[in-house]
């Protein structure tokens, strides 16, 4: 029906509703005991997090899992066939990315396939979709040292998706990660998953990352899967002749890759959106600051009471949620301060407004400077070490507005 | 930025040029020409031919040398980088050979394969190939963990993971060993003709000693330092061009 579906199910009629099943499993480094005698099941179509401390044996359970390590005892099926070694049906994705640091992200995302000597225009028509897929179109010949943490796991998982294996081993994917990337990357996880029936092990140790794929997971396998069975039906029936007959293709994306689109396409295409909410001005900022954006959109009644007020983005949501009920969070608002400053230097330049763009540019180094003088909020301090102090989002936003007031000052 | 390291480098050259031409004029010894006396005779024996025949005949085993060197070294150095048995049979023999003086093992040669180009290349290789084959095995070693799993999770089979993983990410070191070998090779092909017989350079070398015409042997030391020198700040340049995206390491933040 749609391109992206697996293929059917029936080709194998007793796959039963368990993919992978890991019965009895014990691993010993030496005297050291990694897993003791575990018994587990992985539904199919499903996302499991295997939640732990570092050191608990779950990245050893993945590799067992994916054949690269032999169990001292027990065994693991999967698909009901014994597992002996790594195989089609299984694809990894590693903590350090592992990445080919000589290669483009198109042989990295095609190197799977090159591995199955698949030829190399083919390979790379796959991979060029799954690069589109993860959001990273326009980077196919860039290096790996040239991209970001996020970006190359992208990389990693477009190379994961490429093979095309039902099971998808996912090694704390985003644990190098700091917390807003690794947010923004688990909801397009979700979003690329709930339109394929692969299953997933999610291997992390942390508990507010296991506990928001397991919930979100739901929704989106519901909704945006159900989105693109509902619009390809229609295309199909009613639309497809017309458009084939005037060369238009028909594509359904994610969002946060359409407007990575949108950004560098010159026109061309005619884009629907199935609901216009604050995700694509977040992502339009994310695009071009490389951090999310923290707006919110707030619907009013004429006589100024709120209706309701969203987060833009889902990834920020659980900041402004905090926010709402009154305590303290400490949110990156750098982006969202260039994103308005960025407004300001335009219209200073449309209107010849020199103190309009002298502000702007102003507000900007102030940001820069105040963050370079150790004032900065929990995710960059995170980054810069374990003794790095952070303020709140409002503590931060005081100390730009002190410094500010300072430098116009000093004019 | 380049301009002023290039102005550096001149800067380093005229100072030590001009202390040698300093410490020739006062002199500090009956047999030390002074840096132009050098040049001049540098100059002569290139118009007359003598160095360029002189470096025909010394370029040879250096070359074959370092050719076989490279091939085997490189071979024995990826075998012994994957195999324990083997590193622990044939290791052993470099690492003697990388510490033991040549010198002393040269009459040993000449007696086996006597005085002509064999015994010389034989040096070169001693010289150039254990940093080589020690270099490769070492680099092979480290091939970054979980780029061999990720090649055996894709289904790589050994052949792939040698020429997919391990020979491109250890080449960087590999190239590196052999810019250390072929450093090695120019001391072994010098040492070679100052040692076995007389030839090429070191025939130079000792003829002009012998004469007492010391403008000319410092001029044929010159030349094979500036030789060696240029040729390893090509290999280095080269590496620098081949492995540009290996500047990063494999940063995995």
């Amino acid at each position: 029906m749609s391109l992206i579906k697996e293929a059917p199910a029936t080709a194998e009629p007793a796959l039963s509703e368990i993919a992978v099943s890991v019965r009895n499993i014990s691993k010993n480094y030496g005297a050291v005991e990694a897993l003791k005698d575990l018994t587990l099941e992985f539904p199919r179509g499903q996302l499991t997090s295997l939640l732990g401390p570092s050191g608990c044996g779950k990245t050893t359970l993945l590799k067992i899992i994916a054949g690269l390590l032999e169990p001292t005892s027990g065994e693991v099926e999967v698909n009901g066939k014994p597992v002996t070694g790594p195989g089609p049906n299984r694809a990894f994705v590693f903590q350090d990315f592992a990445l080919l640091p000589w290669a483009t992200v198109m042989r990295n995302v095609a190197f799977g396939l090159e591995l199955r000597s698949i030829n190399k225009s083919k390979r790379e028509d796959i991979a060029a979709k799954y690069i589109k897929e993860v959001g990273l179109g326009g980077f196919e010949n860039s290096y790996p040292h040239e991209l970001s943490g996020g970006m190359r796991q992208r990389v990693g998982l477009a190379r994961a998706l490429s093979v095309d294996a039902k099971v998808l081993l996912m090694d704390e994917p985003f644990g190098a990660l700091d917390e807003i990337v690794r947010d923004h990357l688990n909801e397009q996880l979700l979003r690329l998953w709930a339109r394929t029936e692969k299953t997933i092990a999610f291997v992390t140790h942390s508990i507010p990352e296991a506990v928001y794929l397991s919930t979100k997971n739901t929704i989106l396998k519901q909704y945006d899967g159900r989105f693109l069975e509902l619009f390809q039906h229609i295309y199909e029936t009613e639309f497809e002749d017309k458009f084939k007959a005037a060369g238009i293709t028909y594509e359904h994306r994610l969002i946060d890759d359409m407007v990575a689109c949108a950004m560098k396409w010159n026109g061309g295409y005619v884009w629907a959106c199935k609901n216009y909410d604050g995700d694509v001005q977040s992502d339009t900022v994310a695009q071009g600051f490389g951090s999310l954006g923290l707006m919110t959109s707030v619907l009013m009644t004429p006589d100024g009471q709120t209706v309701e007020a969203e987060a833009a983005h889902g990834t920020v949501t659980r900041h402004y949620r905090q926010h709402q009920k009154g305590e303290e969070t400490s949110t990156n608002s750098i982006a969202s301060i260039y994103a308005w400053t960025g407004g300001l230097k335009h219209r200073g330049k449309l209107d010849g407004n020199a103190e309009l763009t002298r502000f702007a540019e102003t507000l900007e180094k102030t940001v820069v400077d105040t963050v370079e003088s150790g004032f900065m909020t929990k995710d960059l301090a995170l980054l810069v070490g374990p003794d790095q102090g952070w303020l709140t989002t409002m503590g931060f936003l005081e100390k730009v507005d002190e410094n500010l007031n300072k430098a116009l000052g000093a004019q | 930025m380049a301009n002023r390291s290039l102005y550096l480098k001149i800067l380093s050259a005229v100072i030590i040029f001009g202390a040698w031409e300093i410490a020739g004029r006062i002199p500090v010894s009956y047999a030390f020409p002074t840096f132009l006396e050098s040049m001049a005779a540098l100059g002569n024996m290139a118009l007359d031919g003598r160095l360029w025949e002189a470096y025909a005949e010394t370029l040879r085993p250096l070359v074959v040398g370092v050719a076989i060197s490279t091939v085997l070294g490189i071979g024995l150095g990826l075998w012994i980088g994957l195999s324990k048995f083997f590193d622990w049979l044939v290791s052993p023999i470099f690492i003697v050979m990388q510490s033991a003086p040549l010198a002393a093992l040269i009459p040993l040669l000449v007696m086996a394969y006597g005085i002509g180009l064999t015994s010389k290349v034989f040096v070169v290789c001693i010289m150039a190939m254990p940093v080589i084959v020690l270099n490769t095995a070492s680099a092979v070693r480290h091939t970054p963990e979980s780029m061999k799993e990720m090649c055996k999770s894709f289904l790589g089979t050994r052949t792939d993971m040698l020429i997919k993983i391990i020979i491109p990410a250890a080449s960087p070191l590999i190239f590196s060993g052999l810019r250390l070998g072929v450093s090695a090779g120019f001391i072994g092909a010098i040492l070679a003709e100052l040692k076995i017989t007389p030839t090429g350079v070191g025939d130079i070398i000792t003829f002009s000693r012998s004469i007492a015409d010391y403008p000319s042997m410092y001029a044929a030391i010159f030349s094979i330092i500036v030789l060696a020198v240029l040729f390893l700040n090509l290999l280095e340049r080269t590496e620098k061009t081949l492995f540009k995206g290996h500047d990063r390491g494999y940063v995995s933040d």
